[in-house]
């Protein structure tokens, strides 16, 4: 079926209010991506809904883009189409829980606030970085992840397995419940990052790890970025407690409000430090020895919480991730400060896994496409990727905020095969999919 | 045994094959194939000619070659995987890629290392291990294993327990696709825009192409590293002290079980002091920062002393950890020795059911009569039983897989998998459906389409069901399934 | 004894002990250089298996790759399941010899073998030509000529492998055994008393030195292991039931062996010798007193050396010591006892050096492949090729435990332009005790 001609209201309400009833509303600026505002807002109220709904949506041509928390929308080319954003916000319950194996099984439209809760109850947490108000779903599907991966990995790492609504509305497994599995094919990795464009995620069941014992972050300033760069890699080669490490900029530390000086140029290496009081201890020691001619800051744990919540919250403005190999990071992030995003804007970086995070200055939108395609170029010759996270619809449409990718065809012939009439969230993935 | 109509391979397909790769790179005489008719289990199946190439090109025009002649091709790296997946099910060319075994580049820095498919595992450990580094994943055949089957099978080992099985390890991947194409998938940062093809690739068990280059994550190696031995009387109390530690929030980094029968096997095999008159021993390995495997060990030591362990012992120096070790990693082919075959099972279950499992496993091996020796990857809640048998004994073989596929029932009907790490290859592929239903089957198969792949492309591998690929144990598995009743699973 | 019939095949109980998982590929030498399952234990012992099945026949292709073992058995160390490699691939190629089926090249081996080893005599001979060929110029003037190159395949190549010979044979000293409280016979062997007579005198000073008389039959015959290797396993249970015969009769407490492919074979006679009823039992007895000499010296614990040998020794392990006996550290023990001695361990040191008896004849191609790597371990081991050696200035040593190991190190020396020299641990002990020599 060609989907080119959008098609009437009629379409879509007709198709989707038998199944849903009140859960079709009409749509709203508040579920607009990219200035798009879909014409539908869809809450089915059970899995059985949603997949009606999505399969009634994909026979009549409806592009539909799933809806969790609405934390990560800014991420992705601008839609070709959009009729109807799919709310998953009332699938949140826990289906099995099983403390003593450390593994969870959840619904998708489950946010990490209310998942955090009830895995606090039992000394455990999912090491994921996401907003609380992401859903579950939500984040798998745009990879949220922050500095927990310099210890945990990344999303895709604690997945164990999930339910997907595939476009044409039937129900397909991945993975399994068990931490260690190789049946089949590794669906969850394929759906983690897929920006829901191969389905929309129903389930997920994680393997899940206890909550340190003692936590607390040490700040410590270093007169150049490089400096700070070189700091967080000397204490990496030391295997200490740590859960996270950041390089924070000038202009960074005073959005974050640190509560450490620091002169413009300068950066500040944060550590969160995690684990039994003894191991706590000797990482204080060492670092504070590596930092011997820094002004440090010690925060305790509660303070340590919501400094690294904070740190994970969007810059703000035109925003950009480089994933690099983690040696690239000093010198990707130098030529930053040279100048070349406009000096003075937000970076942060986690230079033990190789991941830079920059907001670009307030620019014409042809100076701005310059600056990306232009750092871009450095990350893919450092052997990494820049993807831009957030960013205006006039720049949207001047680049491909993914960039090119390896193995395109490939990952055409995959969206065909899942989705063939680019029902999800068509064209916000890469090379237009 | 595949007994099949198998297209002839004519000389001008070995020509044909010989002027890509050289005369001497590919064989074809039935003396010499027979070399290539098994890995590491009990399925057999003689391919028509085995190529060997040295680089991507290579094997691009290999695969066409095949292909074009309608011949079916079949990857294989040391031959020693434990679920038939380097077994030519249909014949057809064999893809060896043994001689593909260059370390590209190491780069410390970045601490990774980019390899040929045909590097042996702890090759790579050993050619890294002046910049203090490792690679993690160690399965038991890690000596002669390669790195393009551990990718192939997403291969794990005891110390996956704290880091991961080969897929947590793989940055990138060169692969020849079905078709012939040669394409990456990821690179050298951990995170790289489009689908994840890099994770769907690691385990697919060659089915979706030929990995030509890897490109890996090595680790820094531990500051410190302590190894205990806890010895109990009963199974049960070791597997009820695995679930424990495990439940108080201690994560080991190998956390290995091993019962009576595997004791019995190991120990006059390679004396590597595990007492003759335990029920099971745990072999339990903390590791990193030396404050917090103190008090790691401290609390293992707690929880084994609480759940009756008679003794608990630590390794005092390195010779004697490899001691420990080297029982462990032997186990499975040390069983050799007490039966002429066994038929090693690789299923998972949930850790707080492992004593049931446990238990359940030792019924069905009386109700059988075949002895049943276990080691298991007991953190991660990963059984390895292996079935004592003879397959000279007329009927022995077909019980034997009745045995097993009650076994992986019994895993199944705990919430568990058919694998954790062996992969389904060619000889669990009925089981698939116990686990996954046809929907979740057909997505599975999408991803195949997607890659190209066809019928002929490393043919009876991973899916139930395949164009002549037999319904060789469909019978006892339905019977198997009936007994356990229709809602067990799904 | 001669036209005996016995079925040499390996049997389905020692092949079923494989179960194939692979562990002896990285072990295995000829794996280790061809990527091929077929040149592998795992390969051979599943070719050898569909061959006693009839599945297949002995074609030439399947008897080169049963060839190129070098039966150096270090994929029985590997083996977690006790496969007897080396008794497997011994029956093999008897039961191919046997068959009749085996290629003209094992026939003719085997056939000269079991014309010459037998018969001490014959092999004096046979080196008194060689040296003749050596001292009289007529060498120098082959190779100058280059009339080698005329020469069949392997000829040519196999002549370098010939050390320069000694002017004399070893000849048993005689000594006063009687002064001695415990007494221990020596086997000269079939060739070591011609290419070494210095290890067998080494040999004699230090058991003697350690209060241990020794004492060398005349009537004692060549091991059989060339034979056996080989496939004739009738010449080689010949010279066995000799061997059994007048080592027991010489009511010695020990056989002590010097070189470690006879040693292997020695204490395998029981297993050889099994189905005669006349010998099994005898033949039982007998290995169980054979010893190699470094394991003998080690066990005693020997006297310690005063003298001391400055110099940096690296030490190959011989395959039937290490793999075969399973000694590996008596050498190493005795190495480090020496006052001085640097001991530097060589990378795959347990790895074959590519001389394996008549191997390095029969497959000159393969066995220089493993020497090349094996001398490139050896430079770097020892830092041959930048010369900075310790103060004393002595070129190093490669030290061990087998004349055909010697043979071939001392080649791949020359081959390579490296300094250095090849001696048998004993003599570095003897050198340490302060013998004449070193």
């Amino acid at each position: 079926m060609s989907t080119n001609a959008p098609p009437d209201t009629d379409t879509a309400e007709s198709a989707l209010r038998p199944i849903l009833g009140d859960g079709l509303a009409g749509g709203e600026a508040e579920f607009a991506v990219d200035g798009l505002t879909p014409r539908y807002v869809a809450t089915p109220s059970s899995v059985d809904e949603l997949t009606a709904a999505l399969a009634a949506a994909n026979e009549a041509g409806v592009a539909v883009i799933p809806w969790g928390g609405g934390c990560h929308m800014a991420l992705g080319n601008v839609p070709s189409r959009y009729d109807v954003a799919l709310r998953t916000t009332k699938l949140d319950g826990v289906i099995e829980y099983e403390a003593a194996d450390l593994t969870v099984t959840v619904e998708a439209g489950m946010t990490f606030e209310q998942l955090g809760a009830i895995l606090a109850e039992h000394g455990q947490f999912l090491p994921i970085d996401a907003p609380g108000q992401a859903t579950i779903g939500g984040a798998l599907a745009a990879a949220a992840g922050g500095p927990s991966q310099h210890a945990y990995g990344l999303a895709r790492d604690w997945l164990l397995g999930c339910r997907i609504a595939q476009a044409d509305g039937v129900l397909v497994r991945g993975g399994g419940r068990v931490v260690k599995n190789v049946a089949g094919y590794d669906l969850p990795r394929l759906i983690v990052g897929s920006l829901g464009t191969l389905g929309v995620i129903v389930e997920a069941t994680f393997k899940l790890t206890p909550l340190p014992a003692t936590e607390e972050t040490l700040l410590a300033v270093h007169p150049s970025l490089g400096a700070t760069a070189d700091a967080i890699l000397a204490a990496d080669e030391r295997g200490l407690a740590l859960t996270a490490a950041a390089l924070i900029d000038a202009p960074a530390a005073a959005e974050l409000n640190t509560g450490i000086d620091i002169d413009p140029g300068a950066g500040i290496a944060a550590y969160r430090i995690a684990g039994g009081a003894a191991a706590v201890e000797r990482t204080r020691k060492d670092l504070a020895a590596l930092s011997v001619d820094s002004a440090t800051l010690l925060l305790d744990g509660d303070r340590t919480a919501s400094f690294w919540r904070r740190l994970n919250e969007t810059l703000g403005g035109v925003e950009l991730k480089a994933s690099l190999p983690p040696a690239a990071v000093r010198g990707f992030v130098a030529t930053l400060a040279d100048g070349d995003a406009g000096a003075g804007m937000p970076l942060i970086a986690y230079p033990t896994v190789g991941v830079v995070r920059v907001a670009l200055a307030d620019a014409e939108t042809d100076e701005m496409a310059s600056i990306v395609e232009r750092l871009r170029a450095n990350a893919i010759a450092a052997g990494g990727s820049l993807v831009v996270t957030r960013a205006p619809v006039e720049l949207k449409r001047r680049i491909d905020v993914w960039g090119e990718v390896d193995a395109l065809a490939l990952m055409r012939n995959l969206k065909q095969q899942f989705d063939p009439e680019s029902t999800l969230n068509p064209g916000r993935f890469v090379g237009g999919i | 045994m595949v007994e099949n109509e198998i297209k002839t391979l004519d000389k001008g397909v070995i020509r044909s094959l010989e002027r890509v790769v050289g005369r001497e790179a590919v064989l074809w005489r039935p003396e010499e194939l027979i070399a290539f008719e098994y890995d590491g289990t009990i399925d057999r199946a003689r391919p028509q000619a085995v190529v060997f190439p040295t680089n991507a090109e290579h094997v691009a025009e290999v695969v066409r070659i095949a292909l074009d002649a309608g011949l079916p091709v079949t990857p294989r790296g040391a031959g020693t995987g434990l679920s038939g997946g380097a077994v030519a099910a249909l014949g057809g060319v064999v893809v060896a890629l043994t001689r593909m075994k260059r370390i590209i580049e190491v780069d410390s820095e970045n601490r990774l290392a980019v390899v040929e498919p045909g590097v042996v595992n702890l090759e790579l450990s050993k050619a890294v291990a002046s910049y203090n580094l490792y690679y993690a994943p160690d399965p038991s055949s890690q000596r002669v294993c390669t790195l393009g089957g551990n990718v192939a099978e997403n291969a794990g080992g005891p110390h996956c327990l704290a880091y991961g099985v080969t897929t947590n390890h793989v940055l990138g991947l060169e692969v020849v696709t079905p078709e012939g194409e040669i394409v990456w998938l990821g690179g050298r940062a951990r995170e790289t825009p489009g689908y994840d093809l890099r994770g769907v690739f690691v385990g697919s068990e060659g089915t979706l192409g030929i990995v030509t280059k890897i490109v890996l994550r090595l680790l820094r190696r531990p500051e410190a590293t302590r190894t205990l031995l806890a010895i109990f009387d009963e199974v049960d109390q070791a597997s009820a002290a695995v679930s424990s530690i495990i439940g108080r929030g201690v994560v080991p980094a190998a956390l290995e079980m091993m019962d009576a029968e595997v004791i019995r096997a190991v120990e006059p095999a390679l004396h590597v002091g595990y007492p003759l008159d335990a029920g099971a021993v745990l072999l339990i390995e903390v590791d990193g920062l030396r404050e917090t495997i103190a008090e790691q060990a401290s609390a293992v030591r707690e929880v084994c002393d609480a759940e009756g362990a008679r003794e608990v012992r630590e390794a005092e120096e390195d010779a004697e950890r490899e001691q420990l070790w080297a029982g462990r990693k032997g186990a499975i082919g040390a069983l050799g020795r007490l039966a002429p075959n066994y038929y090693v099972l690789d299923g998972v279950v949930p850790r707080t059911k492992l004593p049931a499992v446990l238990r359940e496993v030792y019924a069905i091996g009386e109700r059988y009569g075949f002895p049943i020796a276990n080691v298991l990857h007991a953190g991660d809640g990963n059984l390895h039983p292996n079935v004592l048998f003879d397959e000279r004994k007329p009927g022995e073989t077909a019980r034997v897989l009745q045995a097993g596929a009650e076994i992986m029932r019994a895993c199944v009907d705990a919430g568990g998998s058919i694998t954790g790490e062996h992969g389904v290859g060619y000889e669990k592929r009925s089981f698939l459906k116990w686990i996954f239903s046809d929907a979740d089957i057909a997505a599975m198969a999408k991803v195949k389409a997607a890659f190209g792949s066809s019928e002929l492309y490393n043919p009876c591998k991973l899916f139930p069901t395949g164009k002549g690929c037999g319904e060789v144990s469909q019978a006892q598995v339905d019977r198997v399934m009936k007994q356990a009743g229709p809602d067990a699973y799904i | 004894m001669a036209g005996e019939t016995i079925d040499d095949r390996p049997s389905q109980e020692a092949l079923s002990k494989c179960v194939h998982c692979g562990f002896c590929l990285q072990e295995c030498p000829t794996y280790l250089q061809l990527g091929l399952e077929t040149d592998s234990p795992r390969g051979r012992i599943h070719m050898i298996e569909a061959l006693t099945d009839d599945k297949i026949s002995a074609t030439p292709t399947l008897t080169q790759h049963l060839d190129l073992c070098l039966q150096c058995r270090a994929c029985e160390t590997a083996c977690p399941s006790g496969v007897e490699f080396g008794s497997i691939m011994e029956s093999a190629r008897a039961m191919i010899v046997q068959s009749g089926e085996a290629p003209w090249s094992w026939k003719i081996r085997t056939r000269l073998l079991a014309a010459l080893l037998p018969y001490p005599k014959r092999i004096a001979a046979l080196f008194i030509g060689l040296r003749l060929y050596q001292r009289t110029g007529m060498q120098w003037l082959v190779r100058a000529s280059r009339v080698l190159r005329l020469l069949p395949g392997g000829l040519a190549e196999a002549e370098s492998m010939l050390p320069e010979l000694p002017a004399r044979r070893f000849e048993m000293p005689s000594g006063d055994g009687d002064a001695y409280d415990r007494t221990v016979a020596l086997l000269t062997g079939c060739v070591m008393p011609h290419l070494y007579p210095r290890t067998h005198e080494a040999t004699v000073r230090v058991l003697e030195r350690n209060g241990i008389g020794v004492v060398a039959p005349p009537e004692q015959r060549c091991c059989g292991a060339l034979s056996l290797h080989a496939g004739d396993r009738l010449t080689a249970r010949d010279l066995a039931r000799l061997n059994v015969d007048v080592f027991l009769a010489s009511g010695v407490e020990a056989v002590i062996v010097n070189s470690a492919g006879c040693g292997a074979t020695m204490k395998e006679y029981g297993e050889l010798l099994a189905a005669d009823p006349a010998y099994a039992e005898k033949a039982v007895r007998f290995s169980s007193m054979v010893r190699d000499v470094t394991e003998f010296l080690a066990e005693l614990p020997i006297q310690p050396p005063e003298r001391g040998v400055e110099q940096r020794v690296t030490y190959q392990d011989s395959c039937h010591l290490v793999h075969g006996q399973r000694v590996r550290s008596a050498p190493r023990t005795l190495l480090r006892s020496i006052p001085g001695l640097e001991l530097v361990e060589l990378e795959g040191a347990d790895r074959c050096c590519g001389s394996a008896g008549i191997y390095s004849f029969a497959q000159r191609e393969m066995s220089l492949r493993l020497l090349d790597e094996k001398m490139r371990d050896v430079a770097s081991a020892l830092d041959l090729r930048t010369g900075r050696w310790p103060d004393t200035g002595n070129a190093p040593v490669i030290a061990t435990a087998n004349p055909g190991c010697m043979m071939q190190l001392e080649a791949g020396l020359r081959r390579h332009r490296l300094p250095g020299r090849v001696v048998h641990v004993v003599e570095l002990l003897d050198e340490a005790y302060g013998a004449a020599g070193g």
